[in-house]
């Protein structure tokens, strides 16, 4: 009996983990610019964003695992033999945009982290991490590299006790998290198009998808699955809000508005001293380059199958445009190094590339929603209301980028 | 008040539910069908677990139960459980014959 509940204990385990560890390595640098900003330019006010974002993470993480493990197939598959494959390629096209703006952001952000550590400008680090960054999703990195960067990113959770020793006012807090704030302003509709961004990243949508449909199918191991992706995207919203409180704690009253990254990280060195604040440092930089390395793979992966789906809508071979998969795969990670040389802040830089993703975001989840509506489920299982659920929170998203997109034009 | 109330409802309908309905609908899945596995799912059909392909065999009079089917090497290798009970049973038959 001790053995079996053993057993289960790890079982269990061996689900729950690979989805924290993929939250907490999804967080890196365009969350530290994206809520570090905007807790100083609007206090408390856009606490409110985290929550939404929270269970719209879990409920779309909910939907693609339903989809793998039902149809045993990833979401561009689903899409290409619903839709055929000139909409498959423009899914894995806006899937791709939004991977080359995150991976912008977080090399941008990475630079600035390394040149805090080295006091060599972040231009000189930016093509630096990005052949990195290139080298590691070409080649593959070994499993100890991998398995140290990984524990590394772990230190940014401690953003969530240096937000309770700011001494944080409750009572706003509790209104920033149940009270939506709407500003009439260019600058707070882009901030909240970040918080979108940079939290529901669709190529995670992909990488849930395809997990579930690899596994076995097994029904049993759905909740597990939702139990993971839960405690995952909950340690995330924690580490998001906490970085929003502590700005909103310790700038916002003194109507400090964050300029650059480096003011995000600087601002905590009275209160927590020199090696706390590198080891931040070297934790977030560990997790910008882990998530970025996984989003690069993920792009050269979407490559792959844009490159048959075009060659089947121009009616040319596919090895014709094989060549180009490494070319524009690597011309995407030079976009942040260009940027930054040409002077482009990397704060600035990391808040447009997140509400860029934003942007880019609703295209796969429209067929996502596409999809799982079709799908039927065996036995008695109603799913209507989760059905309709998914097509509000995929309007919603849509209706927030329509609008940013059309208020940004207009003022 | 009636504006907090109203936010709240929407963080609920919105937000929570959906997430609680369709950890409530795995649970579901996983206690009707748990160990089972999918072998059909289209948009415009049914989708058939093994599970409720179990429930025509007992009608058929087969002991045994499909608990999973998986191909290997070229073979379609079956699982196959049988319940306590109806094991007891047969040994006594076999015992009473």
């Amino acid at each position: 009996m001790k053995l079996e509940l053993k057993r289960r204990v790890v079982d269990s385990f061996k689900f729950i983990a690979p989805a924290i560890i993929a939250g907490v390595s999804d967080l890196g640098a365009s969350d530290i610019a994206t809520f570090s900003y905007a807790g100083s330019a609007y206090g408390f006010s856009l606490l409110w964003t985290v929550m939404i974002v929270l269970f719209f993470t879990v409920f779309i993480l909910q939907i693609t695992a339903q989809i793998g493990l039902t149809t045993r197939r990833g979401l561009l598959s689903n899409v290409r033999m619903y839709y055929g494959s000139s909409i498959a390629a423009l899914v894995a096209f806006a899937i791709a945009s939004t991977n080359v703006a995150l991976i912008s952001a977080e090399i941008g952000g990475g630079s600035v982290f390394l040149s805090i550590l080295t006091g060599i400008s972040p231009v000189f680090w930016a093509p630096i991490v990005a052949l990195l960054i290139c080298v590691f999703a070409v080649r593959g990195s070994s499993s100890t590299v991998k398995n140290v960067l990984t524990l590394m990113s772990f230190i940014v959770i401690v953003c969530v006790p240096i937000a309770i020793i700011t001494f944080p006012p409750l009572s706003e807090i509790a209104r920033g998290f149940l009270h939506p704030n709407i500003v009439s302003s260019k600058d707070y509709i882009i901030t909240i198009m970040a918080i979108l961004g940079t939290s529901i990243s669709a190529y995670s949508f992909l990488f849930e998808a395809s997990e579930a449909a690899q596994k076995s199918g097994n029904f049993g191991e759905l909740t597990l699955e939702y139990t993971g992706a839960t405690i995952g995207a909950i340690i995330v919203s924690l580490v998001d809000a906490s970085i929003l409180i502590i700005c909103a704690s310790l700038l916002y009253p003194q109507g400090l508005k964050i300029e650059a990254l480096e003011e995000a990280v600087l601002v905590l060195k009275p209160l927590l001293g020199e090696t706390v604040i590198t080891g931040l440092i070297i934790g977030v930089f560990a997790s910008s380059f882990l998530s970025s390395t996984v989003m690069a793979v993920s792009n050269f992966k979407i490559m792959d199958e844009l490159i048959e789906d075009l060659a089947e809508v121009l009616h040319i071979r596919a090895a014709i445009l094989a060549g180009w998969k490494v070319i524009l795969g690597s011309l995407a990670l030079l976009v942040s190094p260009i940027l930054l040389a040409v002077g482009v802040s990397p704060l600035k830089l990391a808040i447009n590339a997140s509400a860029l993703s934003c942007f880019f975001t609703p295209i796969p989840l429209i067929f996502l929603s596409l999809i799982f509506t079709k799908l039927n489920f065996p036995g008695d299982i109603r799913t209507t209301y989760v059905k309709v659920s998914c097509w509000l929170i995929t309007m919603m998203i849509s209706v927030i980028n329509i609008f940013g997109l059309v208020y940004s034009i207009i003022y | 008040m009636f504006e907090d109330a109203a936010l709240l409802l929407t963080y609920l309908i919105v937000g929570v539910f959906p997430v609680a309905y369709n950890y409530a609908i795995a649970r579901k899945l996983a206690k009707k069908y748990g160990g089972s596995t999918i072998i059909y799912s289209a948009s415009d059909e049914k989708s058939t677990t093994v599970a409720e392909q179990q429930s025509s065999r007992e009608i058929n009079g087969l002991y045994f139960r499909i608990n999973d089917i998986k191909a290997r090497d070229g073979a379609i290798c079956l699982s196959l459980v049988i319940d306590e009970s109806v094991l007891a049973q047969l040994l006594s038959k076999k015992d009473s014959d």
